[in-house]
Formats: structure tokens, sequence, C-alpha cells
């Protein structure tokens, strides 16, 4: 076999399904990634989420992020597994490059420290966030009477 | 370099006219020494797309050509997992 490679993964099922179909769902992809000699060296369940922009009149998700190590052949047979599965709305796998490793495992341990939510922040939180900033920033352009 | 004088008659405010020369601009990730840009984190890519989440050009951020390809396709790979918007009228 070749070169062993680590891999991200991450893929968006369907929010419309019981927590028995997400359990089982994850575990079908963690068997296809075990079956395949590859090792998960991290898995998080970013969970629901709502979603930039709708995809399959489908406004959230359920989010799953996995990190394994395995050889390249691998990921074709993962993301064939995908596109057949139709509960699986996205999906993206991405090589980590020696930077990427360095920052992922920085980010590993900090969520094992509790000092990070696994999970990017969500589409919604992050609108508001940002209409908060644009509001401070507007305000001291209108406290400058002088000008 | 100096500024081209307001063509036609004087400026309405003068002291506008007289703003601090513009500051240089650098790339941000050179100077923090970041050499990774994480498309999982969309909080601070939105630093990087303006109000319709178009990515913003070069000339404008100050953004090394190095970074701003891994910039890009990190905003790319946002977008593909909804992270990002590919198209809106309001980010702000």
């Amino acid at each position: 076999m070749s070169e062993q490679r680590l891999y991200e993964t991450t893929y968006i099922i369907t929010p419309e399904l019981t927590t028995d179909d997400f359990v089982n769902i994850i575990e079908k992809f963690n068997r296809v990634l075990t079956d395949n000699k590859s090792e998960i060296v991290n898995q998080e369940k970013w969970g629901f989420r709502k979603l930039a922009y709708e995809i399959n009149r489908k406004q959230s998700g359920y989010y799953v992020y996995t990190e394994f190590k395995g050889s390249p052949e691998i990921v074709h047979i993962l993301e064939r597994e995908y596109s057949y599965d139709e509960r699986i709305m996205r999906y993206l796998t991405v090589v980590e490059d020696k930077d990427a490793a360095a920052y992922n495992q920085k980010r590993r341990t900090r969520i094992k420290e509790g000092n990070l939510t696994p999970g990017p922040t969500p589409y919604d939180t992050l609108a508001a966030k940002r209409a908060e900033a644009a509001a401070q920033k507007e305000a001291p352009i209108i406290e400058t009477p002088e000008l | 370099m100096q500024r081209r004088p307001n063509s036609g008659a004087a400026p309405i405010n003068p002291q506008l006219s007289l703003k601090p020369e513009i500051r240089k601009k650098y790339c941000r990730f050179k100077k923090a020494g970041i050499k990774y840009i994480d498309y999982k984190d969309p909080e601070f890519l939105l630093k990087f797309v303006n109000d319709q989440g178009k990515i913003l050009p070069r000339r404008l951020t100050g953004t090394s050509l190095k970074y701003q390809r891994r910039l890009a396709t990190a905003i790319k790979r946002s977008r593909h997992l909804a992270l990002l918007p590919f198209v809106t009228d309001s980010l702000k």
C-alpha cells in the first residue's frame, strides 16, 4: 500500500431525520474508514447549524467532521459512499499538509483543554456579530462634529 | 505622493483634505506568522470578504500573493460547506 497521509473530511446530513439515523450514518461512514485500513484520529460532531445558503431546500444541516490517516485511494472510496447516500447534502475531503497538520494539532489540544468549542461559528450568529461590529465602527464617526 | 488638488472651486470642507497620508499596507499573515488559513473558521475569513461575500482584492487588504492564494482556497472551501455564503446582499 502506498504512503499514509492525514485527511480531514466534513459532511452535512439532512436535518429531517431521527437521532438514531444520525448515529447510524456516522457509524456507517466510520466503518467505511476503518474497513479500509485507515485510522480515525479525531471526530467532532458539530451538530445542527444554520447553512449560509439553502441546500436542497434545507436551511440547516447536521455537520460531522473527521480527521483520519489513510492511503490516498481511500478518499475516492469514501467520497463515492457519500455520493451514493442521499442523506448526505455536502461533503469535503482535504489533505492536511504540514502546516495544516500543525494547526489542527493545536486546535485539538485547545478543544481538549476546553478553550475552544468544536465547530465553526454558525452563520446566523456570525451575521449578528458582524452587524454589532459595524454599529460600533459607525459610532465614532458620528461623534466627530469638529470636522 | 501629493494628491491632485480638488478641481474647480475650493473644497467644500477644507479640513477633510488635510487627512493624514494613507497608512502603509502590510500582509497580516506574514506579520502575525500565520502559516495555515483555516476554512473551518468563517469568523476570521469574514474579514477578507465584502458585504456581498466577495473576496477582497490584494490591493485593498495588502495580503501577499502567497497568502492571498491560500486565503482564496480557504474561502472557497468554506463556501462549499455553507459556512460562508456565495452571494448575499448584506453580510453587515
